[in-house]
């Protein structure tokens, strides 16, 4: 028998796997709702023009001060830099255990003749765009706008935007670093709920950090002619010297200037470090950390029956809805990405409230009118909670759809379901953020009754705008439920919310107006007794019912034509 | 009783099924057989309300599936070829959950047996997200047959199932139509047709090229004496395949010849 060598591969070019990723991008973009990409653009462009006049006029204001008034920017800019980089880092970690060790891609990349570290180099930018994308397009046109704005040199801008490009790249390298170490570290299993809790731990860091910026003072201080100049003086140099985004501003700023700032440099050591330093341990660190997370817990194998509990058993009175929201707590109470959400909202009414709380509004009408607009702020909030357990509700289910469709549930039940299910978060959130900072700005009892109803109004309604929404689009191939919001649906969504809150407001002005300035004319509640305050009462009643049902029915509709 | 008539499906200008018609009754194991690509899945998916036909109807126990879709569903059991489930939830939850679904009276003394049966009590407990690819394919089966229904739609059955469980799904199948229910399975395993079907589909690439019993089957392909092995389905499947190719190659010959008369 002659044995015939195997045939040598020819030497040729390696594929190119951005290419490959960039080739599936336009495919899905194809494919994609033309609509939402339609709203989507128009909303981004609408950000980005309110950002650049925004950031102009700011600019032009805070000159009147001379050099201490732009230095004020500066600060503020620093701020901002440092509050998205903490915010990418606390996604980071996630989002690079979802790539780096989750992706669907990877068995598939892993056994093709490719370097295992191009793999990683791929999957580190994945990360890179999953946490950092969406801080990059916030920030790259507020940075145009400020070189604009000091006629900067032409080497200036792509110095400026590299420097955006690397304050949240770091973060994005120490998340991917942090995923890798704890992949090889933390209890077999178990990789997932650890990551999970260090995410909350820095958003508790984030928090933190916030609240100790304290931007009342500011206020307070502004408010005091006396104080101005010393504060503006106090602003003037870097706050954190020794933190990364601080060196990104210094340069941004001085880019701006025409100089280039040295502390650049040490800002681009560091993130081609962490992000080398990522790449290449995630090779190395590969087949351990991954048979690591494919394991689970040694089974306690125990043949006696487990029935079901009181919870369940009370749920499943109410029929197959209610054996879907059963099943629903359950899966969320176990799934880190599901619950680390609710600490997420936690998090975020939290910071709320005590910034509510703390700013200084010493004019009554003033604060009268503060807290009734505040209320718009309030649905953002609900709809930030809501594009996190809302949204992503029906897409959960992911690839065990299938059950629920071939099943004698009507998509009516399961939109309704899932709305049920969410609705009692929004509901107490949003109830104790309206009466809380109702009573925290001591608001009459007109306003304390109408921030109620608001609240109550956009809680059902965005609620139901978001189950509904995302069952209209769902996504059941997302890794975790954070990044089923970050979609053209998500996105049309927040925009929606938003919408409805300021409608809200609008419908009750003029009662509220009433009891907040001519509180002689209007005592009590005698504001909504007027031609105005029934119909504006009326007004959010239909609103409220119209936009729960037809976001709701949306929702099943286009889920019954889903294939 | 599972009545398809007319369906076709389209994806553009693909076609991926082309006016198929076919009815399964009460008592019998219904094979539809075919290469990749055939239209086997994308027929069952139409069944189970998971793809709307572009024309034609399915019906199932009576109801259409896509006017009348909660009574269909909960006259039949559907086993995909990918057992895609909760995998935070333990075998015992997720069967509880579907026997809320489709009300199952007794479902826990039914889930017993079940696990029992496939040899899973011990890991009744576990979460699905531990198990094999088997594992969950067993769970899958236990889905679909714990409300005991009228019509079992079957994919790829015995993909991921170890010799010992392929054998009890084949005895699963054969006694659930014995008592009198119906049960529609697609696969590309000639074998498991053989053992199995009563009656077949062949399709390929969304046409029918052969329907009928193993016997009509064979005196349609004329291989009721082929030697060794020369009436097996595999024997017939090839001839139904060859014969198709033929008939493609005659309608391009007359067209070319056409072409140039003309």
């Amino acid at each position: 028998m002659t044995v015939t060598p195997a045939p040598q591969p020819a030497r040729t070019a390696q594929p190119s796997l951005s290419g490959l990723k960039l080739r599936a991008l336009r495919h899905t973009l194809r494919r994609g709702p033309k609509w939402g990409y339609a709203l989507v653009g128009t909303l981004a462009l609408l950000l980005v023009v309110g950002e650049v006049v925004g950031t102009w006029r700011a600019l032009t204001f805070l000159g009147r001060f001379g050099d201490i008034g732009l230095n004020v920017f500066a600060r503020v800019l620093e701020i901002g830099l440092i509050t998205l980089a903490s915010g990418v880092t606390f996604s980071a970690t996630t989002a690079a255990i979802s790539t780096l060790y989750l992706s669907d891609d990877l068995n598939f990349l892993l056994t093709q003749p490719i370097r295992t570290t191009r793999v990683f180099a791929l999957k580190v930018t994945e990360t890179f765009l999953n946490a950092a994308l969406v801080p990059v397009f916030l920030t790259v046109p507020l940075l145009l706008t400020v070189a604009a704005y000091f006629h900067a040199p032409v080497w200036a801008y792509p110095v400026m935007i590299l420097a955006a490009l690397l304050v949240f790249a770091a973060p994005v390298g120490l998340g991917a670093l942090l995923a890798v170490l704890l992949m090889r570290v933390a209890p077999v299993g178990r990789v997932r709920e650890v990551s999970t809790a260090l995410g909350v731990l820095i958003s508790a860091g984030l928090v933190y950090a916030i609240r100790a910026l304290r931007p009342e003072v500011l206020v307070q201080k502004l408010q005091d002619p006396t104080k101005v100049e010393a504060l503006l003086r106090d602003f003037a140099g870097p706050g954190s010297p020794l933190l990364p985004p601080s060196w990104a501003a210094q340069g941004i700023w001085q880019a701006a200037q025409g100089q280039l700032a040295a502390p650049l440099l040490p800002l681009l050591l560091l993130t081609v470090t962490l992000l080398l330093g990522a790449t290449l341990l995630a090779a190395k660190a590969y087949q351990d950390g991954w048979a690591r997370a494919l394991d689970s817990s040694t089974p306690k194998l125990d043949p006696r029956p487990r029935r079901a509990g009181f919870s369940e058993r009370l749920l499943n009175r109410l029929g197959p809805g209610g054996a879907l929201a059963a099943k629903d707590l359950r899966v969320t109470l176990r799934d880190p990405t599901q619950w680390s959400q609710l600490l997420v909202v936690v998090a975020l009414a939290g910071v709320y409230l005590v910034s509510v709380r703390a700013v200084p509004i010493p004019v009554p009408q003033f604060r009268g009118i503060l807290g009734y607009i505040q209320l718009a702020f309030q649905g953002f909030i609900i709809a930030g909670i809501a594009v996190r357990l809302a949204f992503p509700a029906v897409s959960t289910e992911a690839r065990g759809y299938w059950l629920l469709r071939t099943a004698p549930i009507q998509p009516r039940q399961i939109v309704l379901s899932k709305f049920l299910g969410v609705l009692p978060v929004t509901l107490t959130v949003g109830l104790v953020m309206g009466v809380a900072s109702a009573l925290s700005m001591s608001l009459g009892p007109t306003l304390l009754l109408l921030s109620v109803l608001v609240s109550l109004s956009n809680a059902l309604v965005i609620t139901a705008l978001g189950v509904g929404l995302g069952a209209a689009a769902p996504k059941f191939d997302a890794d975790n439920p954070a990044e089923i919001g970050v979609s053209p649906g998500g996105l049309a969504f927040m925009g929606l919310s938003l919408a409805y809150s300021v409608l809200c407001l609008l419908l009750l002005a003029r009662p509220a107006a009433g009891s907040v300035l001519r509180p002689d004319l209007y005592p009590g509640y005698s504001a909504l007794g007027t031609t105005e305050g029934i119909l504006g009462l009326i007004g959010l009643l239909l609103a409220t019912v119209l936009g729960t049902y037809f976001s709701l029915r949306t929702g099943w509709r286009r889920l019954d034509r889903l294939e | 009783m599972i009545e398809v008539s007319g369906y076709t499906k389209r994806y553009g200008r693909h076609e991926a099924v082309s006016n198929l018609s076919f009815t399964v009754q009460p008592g019998a194991v219904f094979g539809l057989l075919g290469s990749n690509g055939a239209g086997k899945t994308t027929t069952i998916r139409a069944l189970v309300g998971l793809t709307r036909p572009t024309s034609g109807t399915v019906r199932v126990a009576g109801f259409d599936v896509w006017r009348d879709p909660v009574k269909a569903k909960a006259a039949f059991g559907y086993i995909p070829d990918r057992p895609y489930l909760y995998g935070k939830l333990t075998a015992r939850e997720l069967l509880r959950f579907v026997g809320q679904l489709y009300q199952v009276p007794d479902a826990d003394s039914e889930i017993d047996r079940w696990l029992e049966f496939f040899r899973l009590t011990d890991f009744g407990n576990e979460l699905i997200e531990t198990y094999s690819h088997g594992m969950r394919q067993k769970v899958a089966i236990i889905a679909a047959l714990l409300p005991d229904p009228p019509v079992l739609i079957v994919d790829e059955p015995m993909v991921g199932l170890d010799p010992h469980a392929a054998r009890q799904v084949r005895d699963l199948f054969r006694s659930h139509a014995d008592r009198g229910r119906t049960v529609l399975l697609t696969t590309h395993s000639l074998p498991v047709a053989e053992a199995v079907c009563d009656r077949l589909v062949v399709l390929d690439r969304g046409k029918v090229l052969g329907e009928g019993s193993m016997d009509d089957l064979r005196a349609r392909t004329g291989t009721e004496a082929g030697g060794v092995h020369g009436d097996s389905l595999e024997r017939i499947f090839f001839r139904l395949l060859e014969d198709e190719l033929e008939e493609q190659r005659r309608v391009r010959e007359e067209a070319g010849v056409a072409g140039v008369g003309a």
